[in-house]
């Protein structure tokens, strides 16, 4: 087509009735579907790609870390010695005979009924003699009698017993001795080894042995973390947004609040993390490491997402509803509590889910205020010594030890499925909360 | 302007506003206005759009206070009380002088709930019977009652645009209010819904206090016994409606009310 030398009102005047026929027209809508076509498949292609990226991602933690929930565990006929264990048989059934037992040399039983494993006497977990331990405190009447016990294993002989170990590779590059490896095929060969789920990995804490560590202090500090910060960030964050939608005089100083909140939601989570070790910790004399401090540093941090989700649905409830409520006399604080906040709770309440979410995956502000610690206990209240979750992660998938592979997958895992719970709940809230008008 | 707004009869007027300005911003949108709205009968504000009806309206019950630049000058009173003046108590005020707004706007709540709102508020009942009362009678009045006595705790936004009005109507009598203010009440419903309201207002007129504002000159000849036309924020003329519409003094109102402008 060449531009044509006639004035254009002169061609307009000229133009006939549209030819949807004519063959430039058709190609032009050809293309128009072609176009469409591929910004379809282009789209297709996108979701596809992040869904692959996502599923091999899954992949891979499960298939590691589904081992992690198992531990190996070796049967051992023990007899309970009151000479082995130290104790007199007679003062254990006086009045203190439960502290007696507590106190009794278990490592020394354990010591003399590793030996009816022969060569494989080594391959028992240090912390063995705690089943012992438990065994008779659970039923001191086995004082004196035989018993049959479970035991747990060394990482090493749990792993193999998994078969994460590649046998057929020459011996230096396998990561595994031959005398484990011979250890392990004697103690299956006698029967006495199974692998079986691993309860003291849900309710157990960090520990130095793979086979001994558990997610669940960590897990529980997490909670107990949580439960700070929401306790602080929700009614902060819905008080600030309520005062700012619906009392705070509009002019410069409302606008620089606002800029400031804004502001504060893109601020990187280390610099809350300052914030915390500079003012709770070395101004306040907070405890280091406790949930508390945690929780606080969190609440500063999802605070400003809570107050702009929350202005965002405040200001979605109609001003109908309002004039409605003022117009039969209403005040405004009644206003509020009864018809803005109820009509805003679901996104209110999934920002907030949405913060705490976010709460629950950082690690960085908290690397600060000391909950990188190694916590051998499940903690025991806001301001005991506690670690959380994603820093229990950290932690297992900076040992050098080859055990704590497959628990850091486990234990994201157990992080994994905490959101899914929890952004099932805010979901489900949203539904079951929202309201047309 | 200022004309003699007290006519007719010897009883009180039930509110009184003297000299009104209001300014929203550095705008005027209400000129020295004075007026009297009596219990007796039905009031029509008319005028062309943007005169200021609904503003001078608002004014009335202090919904203006919930506009950041609205700014209001003059004397407003209810039973000789001055409302602007500070030991009024504006949650007590809006309770006496009821607002049905242009669109409806019932509560996303049941429709008990949305009636029983007001008098749960003012604590005007003592028990669930004296609620149950108050709801039902509210909801007779608004003409609402056979049509919803079985789906009470229905969403009342789940109604048909005229009974959600209805529903607002019963909602403002429900707090027994002396002046019911209505703003449009029937712009966006339909002929029947329409000439339902119009019924309505009838059979209330006489016990409460009622001021429309309408765009509709039949309706404004139907229903009010008193009219004010207003032109550019001013209150041009305010007489008997009759009057009005048969023999207009100022020939504004008389070129307004025949449809030759606005
Ligand atoms: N919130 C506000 N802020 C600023 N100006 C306003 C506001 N509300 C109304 N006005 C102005 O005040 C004037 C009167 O408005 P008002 O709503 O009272 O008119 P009206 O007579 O009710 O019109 P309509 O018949 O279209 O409803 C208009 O010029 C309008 O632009
Ligand atoms: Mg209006």
């Amino acid at each position: 087509m060449s531009a044509p030398a006639v004035p254009l009102a002169e061609r307009l005047q000229e133009r006939g009735p549209t030819d949807w026929t004519a063959p430039e027209m058709q190609a032009r809508i050809a293309r128009r579907y072609r176009g469409e076509r591929n910004f379809r498949r282009l789209g297709m292609l996108a979701l596809i790609v992040a869904a692959s990226f996502l599923a091999f991602l899954l992949f891979t933690i499960v298939r590691d870390g589904w081992t992690g929930f198992q531990r190996s565990e070796a049967r051992l006929e023990v007899t309970f010695d009151a000479a082995v264990l130290g104790v007199d048989p007679a003062a254990v059934r006086g009045p203190d005979g439960a502290a007696l037992l507590a106190r009794a040399d278990y490592p020394g039983l354990l010591l003399k009924a590793a030996e009816q494993l022969g060569p494989a006497s080594d391959t028992l977990s240090d912390a063995a003699w705690l089943e012992l331990r438990d065994a008779l405190l659970a039923d001191p009447a086995l004082l004196g009698k035989q018993a049959s016990l479970w035991v747990p294993v060394r990482s090493g002989i749990d792993l193999l017993a998994k078969g994460k170990y590649d046998l057929s590779a020459p011996a230096d590059s396998r990561g595994v001795s031959d005398e484990e490896v011979a250890d392990w095929r004697w103690l299956d060969g006698q029967g006495r080894l199974r692998t079986g789920f691993n309860m003291a990995f849900l309710t157990g804490a960090d520990s130095t042995e793979p086979e001994l560590a558990g997610i669940g202090g960590a897990a529980l500090g997490s909670l107990l973390t949580l439960l700070i910060t929401i306790a602080i960030a929700f009614p902060l964050g819905v008080l600030s947004a309520v005062w700012l939608e619906e009392f705070a005089p509009r002019g410069r100083l409302a606008d620089l609040i606002e800029l400031s909140i804004n502001n504060l939601a893109a601020v990187p989570s280390i610099i809350f993390g300052l914030l915390g070790l500079a003012f709770f910790l070395n101004i306040a004399g907070l405890p280091r490491s406790a949930p508390l401090v945690g929780g606080i540093t969190l609440a500063l941090m999802i605070m400003p997402v809570i107050v702009i989700a929350a202005r965002v649905a405040i200001k979605a409830v109609p001003p109908s509803i309002r004039d409605a409520a003022l117009g039969i006399g209403a005040s405004p604080i009644q206003v509020v509590f009864h018809h803005v906040l109820p009509l805003a709770l679901p996104g209110i309440m999934t920002g907030t889910i949405i913060g705490i979410a976010r709460a629950l995956g950082e690690t960085a502000p908290l690397l600060l205020i000391g909950m990188r610690a190694f916590v051998t206990d499940v903690p025991e209240g806001i301001t005991a010594p506690a670690t959380v979750l994603p820093m229990q992660v950290f932690l297992w998938s900076d040992d050098v030890q080859r055990g704590f592979v497959e628990k850091t997958s486990a234990a994201i895992l157990v992080l994994l499925v905490i959101l899914i719970a929890m952004n099932s709940l805010a979901i489900y809230l949203r539904n079951r909360f929202e309201r047309r008008w | 302007m200022n004309q003699n707004p007290a006519i007719g009869h010897n009883q009180q007027p039930k509110m009184t506003a003297r000299g009104v300005n209001v300014f929203y911003g550095q705008k005027q949108a209400i000129k020295d206005v004075s007026i009297d709205v009596s219990s007796d009968h039905v009031t029509a504000f008319i005028g062309p759009s943007g005169c200021g009806k609904s503003t001078f309206l608002r004014c009335l019950n202090r919904m203006n206070d919930t506009v950041d630049s609205a700014r209001v000058e003059g004397r407003i009173e209810l039973d000789s009380q001055d409302i602007y003046a500070a030991a009024m108590d504006v949650v007590q005020l809006r309770a006496r002088v009821g607002m049905v707004f242009q669109k409806p706007n019932p509560f996303p709540k049941s429709i008990y709930e949305n009636v029983a709102y007001g008098p749960r508020l003012h604590g005007l009942a003592r028990n669930k019977a004296d609620m149950d009362a108050i709801v039902e009678s509210a909801l007779r009045r608004a003409g609402l009652w056979d049509e919803v006595k079985d789906r009470l705790s229905e969403s009342g936004t789940a109604m048909s645009g005229g009974q959600q009005q209805r529903l607002c109507i019963a909602r403002a009598i429900a707090v027994d209010p002396e002046v019911i203010l209505m703003d449009e009440p029937c712009s966006a419903l339909d002929p029947i819904a329409t000439a339902r309201i119009e019924e309505l207002i009838d059979e209330l007129r006489g016990r409460y206090a009622i001021v429309i504002v309408t765009h509709n000159m039949q309706q404004a000849a139907r229903v009010s016994q008193k009219t004010a036309f207003f032109h550019l924020g001013s209150l041009v003329e305010y007489d008997d409606t009759s009057t009005i519409f048969t023999n207009p003094r100022e020939t504004r109102t008389k070129d307004y009310i025949t449809g030759r402008y606005g």
